[in-house]
């Protein structure tokens, strides 16, 4: 059967990966999107900041460049499972997510991670002409493949795809909301994490966003009917 | 070695996620039928009694259920061309053709787009005589629910047209008493609209009645030399224009160098607000013009041309409106201080104060403050017109004509606006 299979090859594996653990990592490689189990910490947090650009195409001369805030958690379970928290804010618009991850070693210097997040945004603006409010649900499957250098240095590959789940606008006294849950897109981001400064380290992330609707846009767009591509710089300080 | 590996990885990953978007029309001149000689055109009584609301069969799936038909008429060489519309509730998706009768049936030709996407095609139909063609040929065709079945293929880009589609009338076009203005922006819509003609040009113009608008909005600057032209962008730029090595504010050049040196996306030429004017007044059936004023000066000029095109438009028989936009305090302060600015019709974005002060006709609110119902009927009560815009999502159009009581809403899918007014 290749279900009984597959779980008999995740239980042969976490075993494996047990066995395998290098808590060296914890001191030597702090990180925040580089899949390494967490085996001894509880905690792992990073702050920051994410920067985009809008689609010229579409908002013309209308251009977002205001740094989004980040702030990353991650909170150990066991060996294998974390759980994961994210708040991205930026006054007009804000997300929320939380989801868990599963993550082993595939070799010495290989890791890898699976995972699930929910996601909740908002957005509220009320000046120049608008009264404004949106908001709406996502989920995030996503997979991280890690690579740790001879010289410190993480590199994560990460691939997430997003679902939109709901959307609800109010413009005035006009109310417009839909459940209808459809894929969104997907984003590839390549992450490298190594030590920066006293001890400190560092996160750079360069993400290929290609969605169909994405959150920070909300005031300026809905969702259009193809695929819209965001490039998108995320800086992180691992706490 | 390594390093470029990555660089390579990275570079690929963020140029695959660039999808090129563009429209290829279809070659509409290829239906031997159509062309025969024996084509004559459609008379005014045909046409107008085929106007309506129509049940679509067969391409329901890709259209949705009902199309609003209407037909739209321009001037070309001294030629008055008609043009027949339908508009889909699917997809902000229309067809556009031109019709004809040939051995007692009608012919429509045309092709079919939907703007959320770049889907397009051909669409050829055909009333036949006992599907209401003798009705409409007839004098005094009177057209009962069930009496036109127009019945055809579609094709999608340049392929034969080979899937059915057929359309039965159901009733007349929803008309309220006093004018509904479907208001294009930019004179049709943007550039990333992909539209075969380019924004605030006089093609557009031309061409804008065909996707449902009754009337244009479009950008006024000032040239160098103080000649109104029609751009809405604060630079020159590669959104707009061709590639021309002009750069920084249409401004800075005079309107013979823009005229010499800059084209616009598809080709034509920067208009001035005269052309526009001439082209909405002699050679459109357009009824409402809003200037939209994106420079700080003096007003002077274009509130000479308004009152020159007013002029033209009466001694022409149009009725047409011509209103100066007021989108910030600037353009009121100069509103304000031309000598008749209370004879001179305007539209005012500002407050309801700014609408008192300004003596505007019309008050034209963002639709991001909602229907404002409350708003609404009260500057109906002081006989002016209220405007919504730039509204383009489907979903609050249908909402913005249910729940609230516009006297027009600026677009840039004009025919996702006439479809839900039009069967409302």
């Amino acid at each position: 059967m290749p279900i009984k299979n597959f779980v008999l090859m995740i239980l042969l594996f976490s075993s494996a990966a047990i066995k395998a653990q290098d808590s060296s990592l914890k001191a030597k490689h702090a990180a925040i999107l580089f899949p390494f189990p967490m085996y001894a910490e509880k905690w792992r947090s990073s702050i920051g900041f994410t920067l985009f650009t809008t689609p010229e195409d579409i908002t013309e001369e209308v251009r977002i460049r205001v740094p989004c805030g980040d702030y990353h958690v991650m909170r150990r379970v066991n060996d294998q499972f974390s759980i994961d928290g994210r708040l991205m804010f930026q006054v007009l618009q804000n997300h929320l997510s939380a989801g868990i991850r599963w993550g082993m070693p595939l070799g010495k210097n290989v890791y890898f991670n699976v995972g699930d997040d929910m996601g909740f945004w908002f957005g509220i603006l009320k000046i120049g002409g608008f009264d404004s409010k949106a908001s709406g649900w996502l989920n995030y499957p996503n997979m991280s493949v890690g690579y740790k250098t001879k010289k410190n240095l993480l590199i994560t590959f990460k691939a997430q795809v997003s679902v939109n789940l709901s959307y609800k606008s109010v413009n005035g006294e006009s109310k417009f909301s839909s459940n209808k849950s459809y894929y969104d897109g997907e984003t590839f981001t390549i992450a490298l994490e190594q030590p920066f400064y006293n001890k400190k380290h560092l996160t750079l992330a360069v993400s290929a966003i290609n969605n169909y609707f994405y959150w920070q846009t909300w005031a300026l767009f809905y969702k259009t009917d193809r695929k819209v591509f965001y490039p998108q710089i995320t800086v992180g300080f691992i706490l | 070695m390594k390093k470029w590996i990555w660089i390579g990885l990275l570079t690929w990953i963020i140029s695959g996620c660039k999808n090129e978007y563009k429209v290829i029309m279809p070659n509409t001149s290829e239906w031997n039928l159509f062309n025969s000689p024996n084509a004559l055109p459609l008379v005014f009584a045909s046409r107008n009694a085929m106007e309506g609301v129509y049940t679509v069969s067969n391409g329901s799936d890709i259209f949705g259920n009902l199309s609003a038909i209407k037909w739209s008429y321009v001037i070309k060489n001294a030629d008055t061309v008609f043009h027949v519309s339908g508009f889909f509730g699917k997809d902000i998706a229309y067809f556009i053709g031109e019709g004809k009768k040939l051995n007692g049936s009608i012919l429509i030709n045309g092709y079919w787009r939907k703007m959320v996407n770049t889907e397009t095609g051909l669409i050829r139909l055909t009333i036949s005589a006992i599907n209401g063609a003798n009705i409409l040929l007839g004098n005094n065709p009177i057209i009962m629910p069930g009496s036109i079945t127009m019945d055809g293929f579609f094709g999608y880009q340049q392929q034969q047209p080979i899937i059915p589609i057929a359309f039965k009338f159901t009733r007349k076009l929803n008309n309220s008493p006093s004018p509904f203005r479907i208001l294009a922006h930019r004179s049709g819509g943007r550039t990333s609209d992909l539209l075969s003609v380019s924004e605030n040009s006089v093609e557009m113009i031309l061409k804008t009645a065909e996707f449902g608008s009754t009337g244009i909005e479009i950008d006024i600057r000032l040239s160098k030399d103080g000649i109104p032209i029609l751009y809405h962008d604060n630079t020159i730029n590669l959104r707009t224009t061709q590639k021309s090595g002009l750069v920084g504010s249409v401004e800075n050049y005079t309107y013979e160098q823009l005229s010499t040196f800059v084209r616009l996306i598809h080709g034509e030429k920067i208009p001035t607000l005269k052309d526009a004017l001439e082209t909405v007044v002699y050679k459109t059936g357009l009824s409402f013009v809003w200037l939209d004023t994106k420079y700080a000066g003096s007003l002077d000029l274009v509130r000479a041309l308004q009152k020159e095109y007013l002029i033209k438009a009466v001694a022409a028989g149009r009725t047409l409106q011509i209103v100066i936009g007021l989108p910030g305090d600037n353009q009121l302060q100069q509103f304000l201080a031309l000598p008749d600015y209370t004879s001179a019709p305007a539209l005012c974005e500002l407050s309801l104060d700014d609408l008192e002060k300004s003596k505007a006709i019309v008050w034209a609110p963002r639709f991001t403050q909602g229907t404002q119902n409350d708003n609404v009927a009260l500057v109906h009560q002081q006989g002016k017109q209220v405007f919504v815009w730039t509204l383009d999502v489907p979903a609050f159009i249908t909402s913005f004509i249910n729940d609230g009581h516009f006297d027009g809403i600026l677009t840039n899918f004009p025919s996702c606006v006439a479809y839900n007014y039009y069967v409302h």
